[in-house]
C-alpha cells in the first residue's frame, strides 16, 4: 500500500482529500502546516507527497525542494494550488516537483494523477 | 483681583479645553462604529486568498530594516518569506549591523552578491552590496548592506532599490499574520477618483502571547502591568481613533511598524526623513502634504483588522523613553509643516487635523501637566473651591472609563483578540488604574520629552528590545 | 458670564451627575461584553463539539461513490436548527466548493440542497439589509443555483457595493464572457479588486468572444475603459487595436499605463511608432512602461531612439532602455559597454542587465 503525505492547511479540504484517497486504498498521513510537513516528511518517508503551495510555516515550494533533498528513497510530490499562475508551477517544476494540479480540482483526477506518478517509482 | 481674573481665565481656559477634548472623544467613538461594522461585513465575504495567487495583483515590496538582529532574523526572514502574496519581494535592509546578520543570513539563505543598480532616487548613506539567493525557493528575498544610517534612511535605500508599485515598511521583528500583505493591498484595489496614498494597519501587542516559528499561535493579554496598560491603549488607539479619522480621511499617523505606501507618491514626496525620531508620522504628514499642494484628490486608509503583533515595552525606563521618543516625533513633525495650522489651503488636513494633533496629541500632556498644578496651587491658596477641582477630577475620570470599556467592547464584538473572560476582567480592572500611575506617568514622559527637545537632544534612545523567545514561564 | 454664574452652571453636583450617568453607562458596557463573551463562548464550544464530527461525516458522504445517501446523523442535526450552526456549515460548504470540482461538487449542492440550506439562501437574497443580500448572492451562486438568480443582471448596477460585486461575480460564474454583458450599463465604479475577481473568474473559462468590446473602450465610465483594456490585453483582441490608441489620451494616468501595456500586447506595425510620438508627454512611470514594450516589440529600427533615452535623467528609464537594446540587438549591447566606459551609472546598469540576462 503506498504512503501518501498530504499537506493542507485547510482541514476540511484535508479531510475530504484524505477520506477520498484512502477509499482508494492508500495509506494517508495529513498535517495542516509546511513545518510539521517537513517533520513528517522525513519520519514517515512517504512514497507521494500532495501539497499545498500558501501553507504556514514554510511554503508549498520550500516543501518540494526539502523532498527533492531526500535521497534514501525517489519520493514523488504533486503541487495543489490556487495559483494556477505559469510563474509558480515554473517554479514549482524547477525546483524538482513531478505534476500539479490547479484548485479547484476534481477529487477523480487528482486520483489518477497520484496513481499515474506511482506507478513511474 | 488680577489674582481673581487669572485664575478665571485658566479656569474658563481649561474648561473650555476639557469641554471640546470631550466631544471629540465622543465623536470618534460614534464615528468608528458604523465603518468598522461595514468593514466587518465586508470581511466576512471577501476571499482575500484570490489576490495572493492572481498574476493580475500589484507588486509589493516588504521593506524591513534590521540593525543588529542576528539573533532572531533567520526566524523573521522565514516568516516574510512565507507571507501569502506571489508578486511579492522581501527587501531586508542590514543598516550597517554590527553583528553578524548579514553573514548569517548569507549562510541560512545561501545569498551571492549580484551586480545591481542602486538608483539614489532618494539620497541614503551608500549601499554596500545586493545579495539574492541561489536557491529558487528563496527568488522573493533580497538582502541589501548599506552604510548605517538610522532607521529612516535604511526605509529611504529600500525605496530606492525597491522594482515593485507598493512598498510595505514593517520593522522586521514583528509578527505579520500570513494575510497581512494581502489584505494591506486590497485599500490600493479599491481606489476611486481619489488616489490612494498609503494605507495604515493594526499594531497589536504580542507580550505574553504564544509565539511559535515566528508566527503567534495564542493571544494572551500580557502579564506585565505596562503591557497591559499599553494593549489597551493601543485598543483604543487602532480601533477607534485611527478607524474614525480613516473615515474622515484625517489620518496623520500610520504606525512605523506596519504601513503600506505608494512608492511613486513616497518618493516624489522626497521619501522618509532622517532629521526626526518620529519619520512614520512625518512621512505621511508630507505625503499628503504633496498631494494638497499638487491639488490631487487623495485618501489615506486604515485597515483595523489585527495583523501586525509587535512586543511592548515592559519596564517603567524603555516605556518613558519611547514615549518621550513619540513626544519629540510630534513636535518635530507639526514644527517641519506648521505652514498647514489653520490654512484653509489644507482643506480637512490643515483646518481639523493638524489643529486636533497640535491640540490634543502634541499640547495635552504640557497642558494636563501645568493645569494641574495650577489647579492644585489654586486650590492651596483658595483661589478655587476644592470641592469644584475633585469634582471635575471624577468627571475627567469617569468620562475616561466609559471611553475605555467602549473600545473594550468594540474590540470584543469585532475581533475579539481576548476570548477569555478573565483577560477582559484583567483588562478592565487595570483600566481601573489608569488615571492614578499609568497615565501620569506618560504625561512625565512626555513633559521629558519636552526637556530633550529644549535641549535639542536628537538622539533615538536605544530601545532594547527583549526579543521573542519561547514565553516565559509563569511564576 | 461672570464666574459665578459659570460655577453655578458647571457646579460640583452637575459634575457628579454627569460622571454618575457615565458610570451607569460604564458598568452597562462591562456587562455588555460579558453577555457578549457568554453567547460567543457557549457558540464557539458547540462548534468545537460538533464541529469536527461535522466535517468528518460531510468529507465522508462527499467522497462516497454514490450521492450522498446517509442521513445526517441525529446528535449533528439537533444542532443544525440553531441559525449560528447553520451558517457555520454553509460557510464550510462553500470553502470546499471553493477548492473542487466534479462529483464532489455536485455531491455538494446535492448536500446543500438536503440540509435546507438553500432555503436560508433565498431568505438572505430577499432581505433588505445589504449585506445579507449579496451574502445570498454570494451563496446561490456559489451553489451553482442559476434559477433563482433571474434578475441577476439588474443587481449588477446596484447602488450598494456589495451587492452589485456579488451579482456581477455570479453572473459571469454562470454565463462566462457573455455575462460581461452588464458592462454596458454600468454606472457605478468597477474597483480594481474587482476587476482582478472577474479575471480570475473568465480565467476558468474557455475564451469567447466580446462583441462589445469598442463599446466598452469608449465608455464614459473609466472604470469600464480600465477593465476593457485589461480585457484586451489578456485576450489579445487584435481588432480593437484602433480602438485602444484614443485611450493614450485619457486624462488618468492608470488608464493611459493600461492603454500602454495593452498596446504593447496587441501590437502592429504602427503601435512603435505611436509610442515613439506619445512618449514625451508622459509620466515617468507611464515612460517606464512604453520603454517596457520595446523589449519584446522593439525592432533594430528602434535603437537610435532607446540611444537617445540613456540621457534621462532618471536612472529607471535608462534601465528600462538598456534593457530593451540587449533584447534588441546583442551586439549593440555589447557595443554599448565599450562606449560607455567611463559613465558610471550606465557602466552599473549594463552590469545589472547583464545578470539579469544570465539568471
Amino acid at each position: 500500500m503506498a504512503k501518501i503525505l498530504l499537506i493542507e492547511d485547510d482541514v476540511l479540504i484535508q479531510k475530504t482529500v484524505g477520506s477520498k484517497l484512502k477509499k482508494e486504498g492508500f495509506e494517508v498521513t495529513c498535517c495542516s502546516d509546511g513545518k510539521e510537513g517537513v517533520e513528517k516528511l522525513a519520519t514517515e518517508l512517504p512514497d507521494l507527497v500532495v501539497t499545498d503551495v500558501m501553507l504556514p510555516y514554510v511554503s508549498g515550494l520550500e516543501i518540494v525542494s526539502a523532498v527533492k533533498a531526500i535521497t534514501q528513497k525517489n519520493i514523488r510530490t504533486i503541487v495543489l494550488s490556487t495559483m494556477g499562475q505559469e510563474k509558480i508551477v515554473e517554479e514549482a517544476f524547477e525546483l524538482g516537483a513531478d505534476d500539479y494540479i490547479t484548485k479547484p480540482f476534481s477529487l477523480t483526477e487528482l486520483t489518477i494523477r497520484i496513481k499515474k506518478q506511482l506507478s513511474r517509482t | 483681583m488680577i489674582g481673581q481674573i487669572a485664575s478665571d481665565l485658566l479656569t474658563y481656559g481649561i474648561f473650555l479645553y476639557a469641554i471640546v477634548l470631550l466631544l471629540f472623544y465622543i465623536a470618534i467613538g460614534l464615528f468608528s462604529i458604523g465603518d468598522t461594522r461595514k468593514y466587518m461585513h465586508k470581511n466576512s465575504f471577501t476571499d482575500y486568498r484570490l489576490l495572493a495567487s492572481s498574476p493580475h495583483a500589484p507588486s509589493v515590496s516588504i521593506l524591513a530594516p534590521a540593525y543588529n538582529e542576528g539573533a532572531t532574523i533567520i526566524e523573521n526572514v522565514r516568516s516574510l518569506l512565507s507571507l501569502y502574496y506571489s508578486n511579492l519581494e522581501v527587501l531586508i535592509i542590514n543598516d550597517g549591523s554590527k553583528d553578524d546578520s548579514l553573514q548569517k543570513l548569507i549562510d541560512a539563505y545561501q545569498l551571492e552578491k549580484i551586480d545591481y543598480h542602486v538608483q539614489y532616487k532618494i539620497a541614503t548613506k551608500e549601499v554596500r552590496g545586493i545579495y539574492k539567493s541561489k536557491n529558487p525557493a528563496y527568488k522573493k528575498l533580497m538582502v541589501i548592506d548599506k552604510v548605517n544610517g538610522g532607521k529612516a534612511d535604511a526605509l529611504n535605500v529600500g525605496i530606492n532599490v525597491s522594482a515593485n508599485d507598493y512598498i510595505v515598511c514593517i520593522d522586521v521583528d514583528c509578527i505579520l499574520e500570513q494575510d497581512s500583505v494581502l489584505k494591506m493591498i486590497k485599500p490600493f484595489l479599491e481606489e476611486t477618483d481619489a488616489k490612494v496614498i498609503a494605507s495604515g494597519g493594526v499594531v497589536r501587542i504580542a507580550n505574553s502571547c504564544e509565539i511559535k516559528d515566528g508566527r503567534l499561535v495564542k493571544v494572551h493579554l500580557p502579564d506585565n502591568y505596562w503591557a497591559k496598560m499599553q494593549s489597551l491603549e493601543y485598543i483604543r488607539a487602532f480601533i477607534l481613533g485611527r478607524m474614525a479619522w480613516a473615515r474622515l480621511n484625517g489620518l496623520l499617523l500610520i504606525s512605523g511598524a506596519f504601513g503600506a505606501f505608494d512608492k511613486q507618491i513616497a518618493i516624489s514626496a522626497g521619501g522618509y526623513n532622517h532629521k526626526t525620531v518620529g519619520e512614520d508620522m512625518e512621512l505621511v504628514v508630507r505625503m499628503r502634504r504633496y498631494m494638497e499642494e499638487l491639488n490631487v484628490p487623495y485618501k489615506v486608509t486604515y485597515i483595523p483588522d489585527p495583523l501586525c503583533w509587535t512586543e511592548a515595552p515592559t519596564s517603567k525606563k524603555i516605556l518613558g523613553r519611547q514615549r518621550n521618543r513619540w513626544t519629540r516625533g510630534t513636535i518635530e513633525t507639526l514644527k517641519f509643516h506648521k505652514i498647514m495650522f489653520f490654512n484653509p489651503k489644507y482643506g480637512l488636513l490643515g483646518m481639523l487635523s493638524y489643529p486636533y494633533w497640535f491640540f490634543f496629541e502634541m499640547l495635552a500632556p504640557v497642558i494636563e501637566f501645568f493645569g494641574m498644578i495650577i489647579f492644585l496651587l489654586l486650590t492651596v491658596f483658595g483661589l478655587i473651591n476644592w470641592h469644584l477641582f475633585i469634582a471635575l477630577l471624577v468627571f475627567i475620570i469617569s468620562f475616561g472609563y466609559l471611553y475605555s470599556a467602549f473600545a473594550a467592547y468594540m474590540e470584543v464584538t469585532t475581533y475579539n483578540m481576548y476570548h477569555r473572560r478573565t483577560d477582559m476582567m484583567k483588562l478592565l480592572i487595570a483600566a481601573l488604574s489608569e488615571p492614578f500611575y499609568f497615565h501620569p506617568f506618560v504625561v512625565w514622559a512626555a513633559i521629558k520629552g519636552y526637556v530633550d527637545i529644549i535641549r535639542k537632544k536628537n538622539s533615538w534612545g536605544e530601545m532594547t528590545r527583549q526579543g521573542f523567545g519561547p514565553t516565559p514561564v509563569k511564576k | 458670564m461672570n464666574s459665578d454664574a459659570f460655577f453655578r452652571f458647571i457646579s460640583p453636583s452637575h459634575l457628579y451627575f454627569g460622571a454618575t450617568i457615565f458610570g451607569i453607562i460604564t458598568v452597562i458596557i462591562v456587562l455588555m461584553i460579558y453577555l457578549f463573551l457568554y453567547v460567543k463562548k457557549s457558540r464557539f464550544r458547540i462548534k468545537a463539539l460538533v464541529g469536527a464530527q461535522l466535517n468528518e461525516w460531510i468529507s465522508d458522504a462527499l467522497t462516497e461513490d454514490e450521492l450522498p445517501r446517509i442521513a445526517i446523523p441525529n446528535d449533528i442535526s439537533h444542532y443544525l436548527k440553531k441559525p449560528f450552526m447553520r451558517q457555520f456549515l454553509m460557510d464550510n460548504l462553500i470553502n470546499i466548493r471553493k477548492n473542487v470540482t466534479g462529483d464532489v461538487a455536485t455531491s455538494l449542492v446535492v448536500l446543500y440542497k438536503m440540509l435546507g440550506l438553500k432555503d436560508d439562501s433565498v431568505r438572505k437574497l430577499k432581505s433588505l439589509v445589504w449585506h445579507k443580500r449579496a451574502r445570498g448572492i454570494y451563496e446561490l451562486y456559489m451553489m451553482q443555483q442559476k434559477e433563482e438568480l433571474q434578475d441577476i443582471l439588474e443587481y449588477t448596477n446596484s447602488n450598494n457595493e456589495f451587492v452589485r460585486m456579488e451579482a456581477q461575480t455570479a453572473i459571469i460564474g454562470f454565463s462566462g464572457f457573455n455575462g460581461l454583458v452588464f458592462l454596458d450599463q454600468l454606472t457605478y465604479p468597477l474597483y480594481e479588486w474587482q476587476q482582478i475577481k472577474l479575471l480570475e473568474q473568465l480565467n476558468a473559462v474557455n475564451t469567447g468572444d466580446m462583441p462589445h468590446l469598442p463599446l466598452w473602450l469608449s465608455s464614459a465610465n473609466s472604470y469600464v475603459v480600465h477593465f476593457a483594456l485589461k480585457l484586451t490585453e489578456i485576450y489579445q483582441q487584435f481588432q480593437v487595436h484602433d480602438d485602444v490608441v484614443p485611450c493614450l489620451e485619457s486624462k488618468n494616468d492608470k488608464i493611459r499605463n493600461q492603454a500602454i501595456k495593452t498596446l504593447g500586447s496587441i501590437a502592429s506595425e504602427n503601435t512603435i511608432e505611436i509610442f515613439k510620438q506619445h512618449y514625451d508627454k508622459e509620466t515617468v512611470l507611464n515612460k517606464k512602461a512604453i520603454l517596457e514594450q520595446f523589449v519584446v516589440n522593439g525592432t533594430g529600427a528602434e535603437l537610435e531612439f532607446l540611444y537617445d533615452k540613456l540621457d534621462e535623467e532618471d536612472d529607471g528609464l535608462k534601465l528600462e532602455a538598456i534593457r530593451a537594446i540587449a533584447s534588441i540587438d546583442n551586439n549593440a549591447f555589447s557595443e554599448l559597454e565599450h562606449t560607455s566606459a567611463g559613465d558610471d551609472i550606465l557602466i552599473s546598469i549594463i552590469k545589472q542587465v547583464k545578470y539579469e540576462n544570465a539568471v
